[in-house]
């Protein structure tokens, strides 16, 4: 992968993350009459003088092409203005966010790709066996129920039925989280220099991956006393539960069929014909290939683990991003909803652009030119 | 010829059956292949007879399950050693593999492993066998790829399969498949899926290495042309049973099975009266699975008579080694049929 493809597929990148945020811009024009409409919402109809002023706060009365301009520099400048529900800065409150529902998603990943792999392998070696056959069952029964009625019931069951686990929130009421913002930022730098210093000595694309991973899982632990993390881990454990029925049958459905693809391939058994024993095969010549179209996968629910899931954190009433954009999509926190899109929009392109940095690296036979 | 030196292997009573949704196969019905140090063995047959999965079991490579197989016995000599591979522990079968016997196959494509580089696919062989370490082995895979042909070693040793023609991928097989110096190479159709000016390199490689390390060579092939010249002594296998066996020239020149004769005309190049027409030997290979009664040839054979479609014959001796598996060189049974069909 050479230089000129880097830059070419990053400002690839910067093309669409314009492209979404200019249909954003007149998407709403085209839909609504008045575009502000949603800000005047609630304002009697004979409030002129109220009804002009909130345009010209707002920009309205000037014409398109500046608003978009005006827009248009809030990217540029990373400022979105004051939210109109918590009156702090916009970027303040979605970062205040992003930790809780990232706590539910990188769990929820780490368990569901660790046992998913685990399920998935010994399923493709043992075909036709009990572990298969669950598989494939359980995977037709949860492709058929929708998670958040899972997770509805699951409330129902062990929230309220038989009161195993909170059933709101992500502490206690009247606990707060103390977190030691320094030792975090401190731990997690170190992480990412660390993967930096691992990439160049190991040039193993994986790293890339699991560094920052380990490293945020170490900064959290260091950053947050042991007490809290408790109370945490029994608010989350239910929404995880929910998380993972799901997704570790879909990893595991995955692993499995890319192994017995990849297992009856020439090349296993070249490899086998040398003399390798069964675990040098399965990790240095099945495995190898069996798991790579996981790294798309993965990389595709990396926006997840920032974003987090809308239904389930309503459902949990969990202080994550997607509880935060029902809030501001509710109560018309424009300025808010704005940046939580062009946040959304902007992970999920940066994953895109990682994903297929890492598959190039893993895949040598995708050419970069 | 070297046909004094000795044997190889000698492979008795081979079965080998596929249990699989659509019913049970029987691949290979009771085998028997000797193979002399140094010598050139060919194994042919047409498409889905079974040469595959023999050259497969002879190395216990199949997958158990779907395949179930036994042998009276599969003795490998080696030096003054004999193992019988067939009750060898699958410990033992890994110290074989690819030190003592190594394969390569049909489609140098899809054999080798895409995500690697081919340096390393030779290197691990040599790690595993000789314990080196991977300095130590990368200088020997780059011999080796020079050894077998492979222009610029030094940098071919960096490129991916998919870096490289087809040509050079089987060259890179034969590196990995010559790389511990095996007494025996099981050849699967090497030379198939290539152009024929690449065929005709690669078989001239394989003989060069077959010489030079004295290795033996079973080479499984549906091509006389290679057999008439590559082989020493040839095998011809129709649906799971060897039903004619001789050195080459009594099989190219002199073939005895209706079904061997068959084959033989169907080859353009073998055909020294050009005046003849090519002919093509009726009727498809049946459905393993729902073989003939009686003589499994049969339907296709113009010598067709009763007793061939009630019993199969037994591979009987022809004199100076020469088997074959036909009632018409059984001297009592020739009274039972008689001209029908
Ligand atoms: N893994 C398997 N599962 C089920 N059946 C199999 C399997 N491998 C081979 N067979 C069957 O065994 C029979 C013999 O196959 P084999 O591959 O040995 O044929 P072949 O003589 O090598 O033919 P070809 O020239 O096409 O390579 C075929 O009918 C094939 O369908
Ligand atoms: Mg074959």
């Amino acid at each position: 992968m050479n230089t000129r493809y880097v830059v070419k597929r990053i400002l690839y990148s910067f093309l669409i993350l314009f492209i979404v945020i200019t249909l954003n811009f007149f998407l709403p024009r085209l839909v609504f009459e008045d575009p502000a409409e949603p800000f005047l919402r609630g304002i009697p109809d004979d409030e002129f003088m109220l009804r002009n002023a909130v345009r010209k706060e707002f920009g309205f009365d000037k014409p398109v092409w500046v608003q978009f301009l005006v827009y248009l520099k809030k990217f540029v400048t990373f400022d979105f203005g004051t939210s109109y529900i918590y009156k702090q800065p916009v970027f303040k409150v979605m970062f205040d966010r992003i930790p809780w529902s990232m706590v539910l998603s990188v769990a929820g990943m780490l368990i569901s790709i660790v046992a998913g792999i685990v399920w998935g392998a010994t399923a493709s070696t043992k075909r036709g066996k009990a572990v298969d056959n669950a598989l494939l069952n359980y995977a037709t029964i949860t492709t058929a129920i929708p998670s958040f009625w899972v997770a509805l019931v699951f409330v129902m069951l062990f929230a309220f039925a038989v009161p195993i686990f909170p059933y709101r929130g992500a502490m206690t009421d009247g606990y707060s989280l103390s977190i030691n913002k320094a030792v975090f930022f401190g731990v997690a730098a170190g992480a990412v220099a660390l993967t930096v210093v691992l990439y160049k000595l190991l040039k193993k694309p994986l790293i890339v991956f699991v560094t920052p991973l380990a490293g945020l899982i170490a900064a959290v632990f260091a950053a947050v006393p042991a007490s809290d993390i408790a109370d945490i881990a029994y608010h989350a454990a239910l929404p995880l539960i929910v998380i993972c029925l799901g997704s570790i049958v879909s990893y595991a459905l995955m692993v499995r069929n890319s192994m017995i693809a990849v297992v009856n391939e020439d090349y296993i058994l070249t490899a086998r014909a040398k003399g390798l024993d069964k675990t040098r095969v399965l990790y240095g010549h099945t495995m190898r290939n069996a798991l790579l179209p996981m790294v798309t996968s993965i990389g595709m629910s990396l926006a997840g683990i920032f974003g987090g899931s809308v239904l389930l954190e309503k459902i949990f009433t969990w202080p994550g991003m997607g509880t935060l954009l029902l809030e501001a999509q509710n109560i018309g926190d424009f300025q808010l909803a704005q940046a939580i899109m062009f946040f959304y929009s902007f992970i999920t392109i940066f994953a895109n652009l990682l994903t297929d940095f890492v598959y190039h690296k893993l895949d040598p036979r995708i050419k970069a030119e | 010829m070297s046909r004094d030196g000795g044997i190889t292997l000698c492979a008795a009573g081979l079965k080998a059956m596929f249990v699989t949704e659509a019913g049970f196969l029987k691949a290979v019905e009771g085998v028997d292949i000797t193979i002399r140090k140094g010598e050139c063995a060919a194994l042919v047959g047409e498409s889905g007879c079974g040469k595959s999965v023999t050259g497969l079991a002879l190395m216990r490579l199949l997958q158990t399950p779907p395949a179930l197989y036994t042998a009276q016995k599969i003795l490998f000599f080696d030096g003054e050693r004999a193992t019988d591979l067939q009750t060898a522990t699958e410990a033992e079968m890994l110290n074989v593999r690819g030190r003592k016997i190594s394969m390569i196959f049909q489609d140098p494509s899809a054999a080798l492993n895409p995500v690697m580089t081919v340096g390393r696919q030779i290197d691990e062989i040599i790690i595993r066998h000789y314990g080196l370490n991977k300095k130590e082995a990368r200088s020997r895979t780059v011999g080796l790829l020079r050894s077998v042909g492979v222009p610029d070693p030094e940098r071919r040793y960096f490129s991916f399969p998919h870096e490289m023609s087809g040509g050079l991928k089987q060259r890179v097989l034969i590196a990995i498949a010559t790389a511990c110096r095996p007494a025996l190479m099981i050849a699967d159709e090497p030379t198939t899926a290539l152009d024929v000016t690449i065929q005709a390199q690669i078989l001239r490689l394989l003989r060069d290495l077959q010489r030079e390390n004295n290795m033996a060579l079973l080479l499984i092939t549906h091509d006389l042309g290679v057999v008439s010249h590559m082989a020493d002594s040839v095998y011809v296998m129709y649906l799971g049973k060897i039903m004619e066996e001789g050195t080459t020239a009594e099989i190219i020149g002199a073939p005895l099975h209706p079904y061997t004769q068959g084959l033989i005309k169907a080859v353009p190049s073998l055909d020294d009266d050009s005046a003849v027409p090519l002919q093509q030997i009726p009727h498809n290979v049946p459905n393993p699975m729902k073989k003939p009664s009686g003589c499994s040839f049969h339907p296709r054979c113009a010598f067709c008579t009763g007793l061939c479609r009630a019993k199969m014959p037994p591979l009987i001796e022809y004199g100076g080694g020469r088997k074959v598996r036909c009632w018409r060189y059984i001297p009592d049974s020739s009274a039972n049929g008689g001209g029908d069909d």
